[in-house]
């Protein structure tokens, strides 16, 4: 009886198989040199997932979140937001997080009398620059939310 | 195209493979039990979450503290099992789907590094099956070798092209003003920066903005050092005397920028541990490797031939014990979760084993994973007991209950917490506190 040959440790990969390693190594690289590129094309300076900007000067902004929220009747309250939802949402929440602020505003506008609901953030760069305040204003009835142009040059008066 | 071919496909010492999965791995267990089960105690609170993609919060339930506890726990002994017992790649599969699930439910998890170990651990599906009696160089394992311990890896090679990207990518996002005055940095680290501000400033009498621009600006060439460094490790074991040279220094550049973040106190749970292992292994010459490999894959490797020659039907049985054994370290180490994801981990490792056990594949032997389990599940109790996890996370959970004036479960996970209280410290005055609220009798004071 013939001996089965021991396959070995490590080899070449060969003939069709070493095409699609090749094809697999094209896309996982392509893939991680292409994803952090939706930061620096997007215009979103406030979202860096993805983009390898551990501790960038965009992620030490320190900002003052001001969430209020409208009832029908047109008084204003401004929501204890620590006692709302976890802690640790409130400061993605003043990193100015497009998707939680706007998943917030929705959970605020889903409790009953609200007409409206708005976060405001004031935000500093490291540089102690301020900049112009952040402001997500969501109107209950229609859904409809009203986003802000997020950019980190102060307005000139 | 044949210089890409080379690139990837191109001989490393067996070593360096092995060591980097069988340390990453390792680490991930403990990193899971220690590091990431005391957060868990946030997710789902108020019914609120986003997750990072949506159609995941379409898809997926609300994350709740034993769905996120459950996981770890689940990732933290798949993870062991494949450090210590047997390496498998469907198993590898799970734990990579399993902990990527883990931080992409929430955007509670927004940490770059566990997207970071999401793509290694990928990629360690695809790496060679380097046994610690290959590196080791035991006789019976040398017809399986390749000669001269080099083997073609191009999963490895494609994990230092990973790393290459990430640095030079933090480089770039290090390139804007703002660093480069050297404000970020000292805003991200005025405690840590001290000591070098006093001496460059006070004693060598440096002007208060060169300081800090240049500390901005060296960072970001150290990173591109490191890129480089690992852009070329994939040709170190190749015999080119420049890559040496590029890789020492992307080595010293990693270990020094790594020990840095340390010692500056960077919220980044045991990133730097990762990073410095790489280096290590990446970066550092093939002699120094291969002999810390064969160091480390001796006792392994004696471990590994002795496992190999028990019965398959044995090893069936064992599992099954395992798999109890399992499941009762997780109920063991009482957080909520913990319990299921460790009978689900013991599930999977029976699966395996009477996989292995049927499909009689030669080269893998089911006793070792047998034997990973019980290790993992004692390593995880031993985890959790000999550490603070069990009291951050009930500590973590009272505070927020307290916040959010929810008394009387602020009081239960404050008495749990006092359970796990270390003796250093406690949260003897926060339960009393919730008791003197909800108008019980004090249990510390006093005392």
């Amino acid at each position: 009886m013939a001996r089965r040959e021991i396959p070995k440790v490590g080899g070449e990969p060969n003939g069709e198989r070493r095409t699609l390693v090749l094809a697999f190594i094209a896309l996982i690289l392509g893939l991680q040199v292409l994803i952090p590129q939706r930061y620096y094309l997007g215009d979103d300076p406030y979202d860096e997932r993805f983009s390898w900007r551990m501790f960038s000067a965009v992620r030490v902004h320190r900002c003052r979140l001001q969430p209020t929220e409208t009832d029908a009747d047109g008084n204003e309250r401004v929501i204890d937001v620590n006692r709302e939802v976890h802690r640790a949402w409130v400061s993605t929440l003043q990193r100015n997080r497009k998707s939680v602020s706007e998943k917030f505003l929705a959970s605020r506008c889903a409790g009953a009398g609200i007409a409206s609901a708005r976060l405001e953030n004031r935000c500093v760069t490291p540089n102690g620059t301020p900049l112009d305040p952040i402001i997500w204003e969501m109107t209950c009835a229609s859904g409809e939310i009203t986003e802000p142009e997020i950019s980190l040059e102060r307005d000139e008066p | 195209m044949k210089a890409v071919e080379r690139y990837f496909f191109g001989p490393v010492a067996a070593a360096r493979p092995w060591l980097l999965m069988k340390l990453f791995l390792l680490l991930l267990a403990f990193d899971c039990w220690v590091d990431l089960t005391p957060h868990g105690g946030r997710y789902g609170v108020g019914d609120f979450n986003v997750a990072h993609f949506t159609w995941l919060d379409a898809l997926a339930p609300t994350p709740t503290p034993a769905i996120y506890v459950g996981l770890i726990c689940f990732a933290g002994l798949l993870a062991f099992v494949n450090a210590v017992g047997g390496v498998n790649r469907a198993a590898l599969g799970v734990l990579a789907a399993v902990y990527t699930y883990a931080w992409t439910m929430s955007m509670l998890d927004s940490y770059q590094h566990h997207y970071l170990l999401s793509i290694v651990l990928l990629v360690f599906v695809f790496y060679p099956a380097v046994t610690a009696r290959i590196v080791a160089g035991a006789d019976d394992a040398s017809a399986r070798a390749l000669p001269g311990g080099r083997l073609s890896a191009w999963a490895y090679h494609a994990t230092a092209v990973s790393f290459g990207i990430v640095y030079c990518y933090t480089a770039l996002s290090k390139s804007e003003p703002q660093w480069r005055d050297g404000s970020a940095l000292q805003r991200i680290a005025p405690e840590g920066m001290a000591p070098f501000y006093e001496y460059f400033v006070g004693s060598l009498g440096w002007e208060h903005d060169t300081f800090w621009s240049l500390a901005g600006v060296s960072v970001i060439g150290v990173q591109i050092v490191i890129a480089a460094a690992y852009f070329s490790a994939p040709l170190l074991d190749r015999g080119l005397g420049w890559v040496k040279w590029v890789c020492l220094a992307g080595y010293f550049g990693a270990t020094s920028f790594h020990i840095g973040a340390e010692h500056l106190g960077l919220e980044i749970g045991w990133f730097s541990y990762y990073m410095i292992i790489a280096a290590a292994v990446f970066l550092l010459p093939g002699g120094i490797v291969g002999a810390v490999g064969r160091f480390a894959a001796k006792p392994l490797a004696a471990a590994e031939a002795m496992l190999s020659e028990g019965a398959s039907q044995s090893a069936l049985v064992a599992a099954v014990a395992a798999a109890g054994i399992t499941g009762l370290a997780g109920y063991a180490v009482d957080m909520p979760g913990a319990a299921v994801g460790s009978i689900a981990a013991g599930v999977v490792v029976l699966t395996l084993v009477v996989a292995i056990h049927f499909a009689k594949d030669e080269h893998q032997r089911p006793m070792p994973f047998t034997v990973g389990a019980i290790l993992a599940a004692l390593c995880m109790w031993v985890a959790f007991t000999g550490t603070e996890a069990r009291y951050d996370y009930y500590r973590f959970v009272g505070g927020d209950h307290r916040r959010r004036g929810e008394h009387q479960q602020a009081l239960d996970a404050y008495i749990k917490a006092n359970d796990y209280a270390p003796e250093d410290n406690n949260r003897h005055e926060k339960e009393d506190e919730m008791r003197s609220i909800l108008g019980l009798p004090l249990r510390w004071s006093g005392r």
